[in-house]
């Protein structure tokens, strides 16, 4: 678990942020000791370079030989002790000065006590050589051992520096990573107890107002709506059978008596005609509760046209103006032109027949009915009885019928559709009472 | 367009719907027709009203064009449907 933890840790994105910290404040140390180096060190190393090149220019090296000689005697005892001198022949026989280097040749020399062989308590001296007429070779040199200690200095310091950024920085990260992977595996752990068992246990947020609080609130939020849901189906289940149980008992009744009783042929057709009319019921329920699952799937969206809303609804009205004669009630509509909508046209169809059938059903045997549509917003307002305010918000569920519809037939879910459709085409559904009656107001924005 | 209807020189007014209907079951006279056949074909409906939009229909246009003559032209065919003319 520990090792899986470890192999884990160098996966997490802080780790790696903190990674990628590291590095950059390595390189900025980098960068720091550079310019140290160069306003110390190198400052110094120039200040000594300028004495050496001084200290030559005084030297006659162009004169002749002898008078070079004894200038080198003179600055050999005048000298401060830093200063150090040699003349060198061409056969490599010293002819002056307090030093006498191995390596002596043209240009700027290091020489280091560990390599050269250098006056006592010297570590390190730098020298400037040039060859003159005759071939001898004069060299000045400067003790230089300030420039290596500080050189020394600044190497370690900027390795311990170095070194002390890179690993605070791991240390950094790696802590880090670990407290946020403790804190998604707290998260995890919380998700896999919940899925395993008790959907309605929630996940503790951290509390700290963090990412993890958002993620927490999310995931919470994702519980809410996986127990929302699972309810719904728990419910639909139970509705569902609630709902058919009524009709198949009735036919099963039906199929029944006909069986005990002698029947002639008249009677016989009447109990197929009667069942008929039974199963017809259970089949448009069943196929009312596909139709709407499937527009809850989002499907048809794909298919959706420019559709004429105005040429939709006068079809609509038209249709149903007769239906309502028939039946002694009255329709009438206003439907401005021109009004077109993104959509799927059998269902637009089945969303207003829906609403028109509903208020056909249950205004009363002598309701009025009204279709009116300006631009997006479609009302369709009836005398009848009116919905109490209390059940607005709820006559759009599922299997929801009122108490007065109770017992005539049909399945429950007609305004559930519309309510599917609406959404599906983004548009709003609101219900008002208008005393007596009620309007329905689908706004397609 | 224009929709003349008339049955033995009578002449019949009927509403855009009812002609629809009407021209749909005499391209299909003689056979019977379903009320599904007539919700897809004539309304273009898709689904299954609650009210009784084929029968209001029906009735309508038979007391349009049956009223007042001595043959029935619009037959209604139990548990099956509607039929114009024929048998």
């Amino acid at each position: 678990m520990e090792r899986r933890t470890g192999g884990r840790l160098v996966n997490t994105t802080s780790f790696r942020l903190a990674l990628m910290g590291a590095t950059l404040s390595a390189l900025a140390a980098c960068i720091v000791f550079a310019i140290i180096y160069f306003a110390t060190a190198g400052s110094l190393r120039a200040q000594l370079d300028r004495d050496i090149r001084n200290e030559i220019a005084e030297l006659p090296a162009a004169g002749p030989p002898v008078l070079l000689r004894q200038a080198v005697d003179q600055a050999v005892q005048d000298a401060p002790p830093n200063l150090f001198y040699a003349l060198v022949a061409a056969d490599g026989q010293k002819l002056a000065g307090n030093i006498r280097p191995a390596r002596i040749y043209p240009g700027w020399h290091t020489y280091r006590a560990d390599r050269d062989r250098l006056p006592p308590k010297i570590d390190a001296m730098r020298g400037f050589a040039v060859q003159i007429l005759n071939g001898s070779i004069l060299l000045v040199a400067e003790n230089a051992s300030a420039l290596v200690d500080l050189n020394e200095i600044i190497i370690q310091a900027f390795g311990f520096g170095f070194g002390l950024t890179l690993l605070l920085g791991l240390a950094g990260g790696a802590l880090v990573g670990r407290a946020s992977l403790r804190q998604i595996e707290a998260i995890s752990a919380a998700s896999r107890e919940i899925m395993a068992g008790d959907l309605s246990r929630r996940i503790e947020p951290p509390g700290r107002g963090d990412e993890y609080d958002h993620l927490a609130a999310s995931l919470n939020a994702m519980l809410a709506r996986i127990e929302r849901l699972m309810g719904e189906v728990r419910n639909a289940t139970n509705d569902i059978a609630h709902d058919m149980r009524s009709p198949l008992a009735r036919l099963r009744e039906t199929l029944e008596l006909a069986r005990r009783r002698a029947l002639d042929k008249s009677e016989f057709d009447m109990v197929i005609d009667e069942s008929l009319v039974q199963l017809d019921e259970c089949l448009s329920r069943f196929s009312a509760m596909l139709r709407l699952a499937q527009i809850e799937t989002g499907s048809r969206r794909a298919g959706f046209a420019t559709i004429d809303l105005s040429a939709l609804l006068r079809n609509l009205a038209e249709t149903y103006e007769i239906v309502a004669e028939e039946g002694g009630q009255s329709l009438t509509h206003d439907i401005a032109p021109g009004s077109f909508i993104e959509g799927d046209r059998d269902l637009l169809n089945q969303l207003f027949a829906n609403l028109i059938e509903n208020a056909i059903r249950h205004a009363g045997p002598t309701a009025h009915i009204d279709l009116h549509a300006q631009g997006r917003i479609v009302h369709i307002t009836d005398d009848g009885p009116g919905i109490p305010s209390t059940e607005h918000a709820r006559i759009f569920q599922r299997f929801v019928r009122l108490d007065q519809s109770r017992h005539s037939p049909g399945s429950g879910l007609g305004l559930a559709i519309v309510a599917a459709i609406a959404e599906l085409h983004d548009a709003h559904v609101r219900i008002e009472n208008r005393h007596p009656g009620v309007m329905i107001e689908i706004d397609f924005g | 367009m224009s929709q003349l209807v008339t049955r033995q020189g009578k002449k019949i007014t009927l509403k855009p719907r009812e002609y629809e209907l009407l021209e749909y079951l005499m391209r299909h006279a003689g056979q019977v027709v379903t009320r599904t056949m007539l919700l897809e074909d004539v309304w273009d409906f898709h689904f299954d009203p609650q009210t009784s939009v084929v029968e209001s229909h029906i009735s309508r246009l038979r007391s349009k064009i049956d009223r007042g003559f001595p043959v029935e032209l619009l037959a209604t065919i139990r548990g099956a449907g509607y039929r114009l003319g024929g048998d």
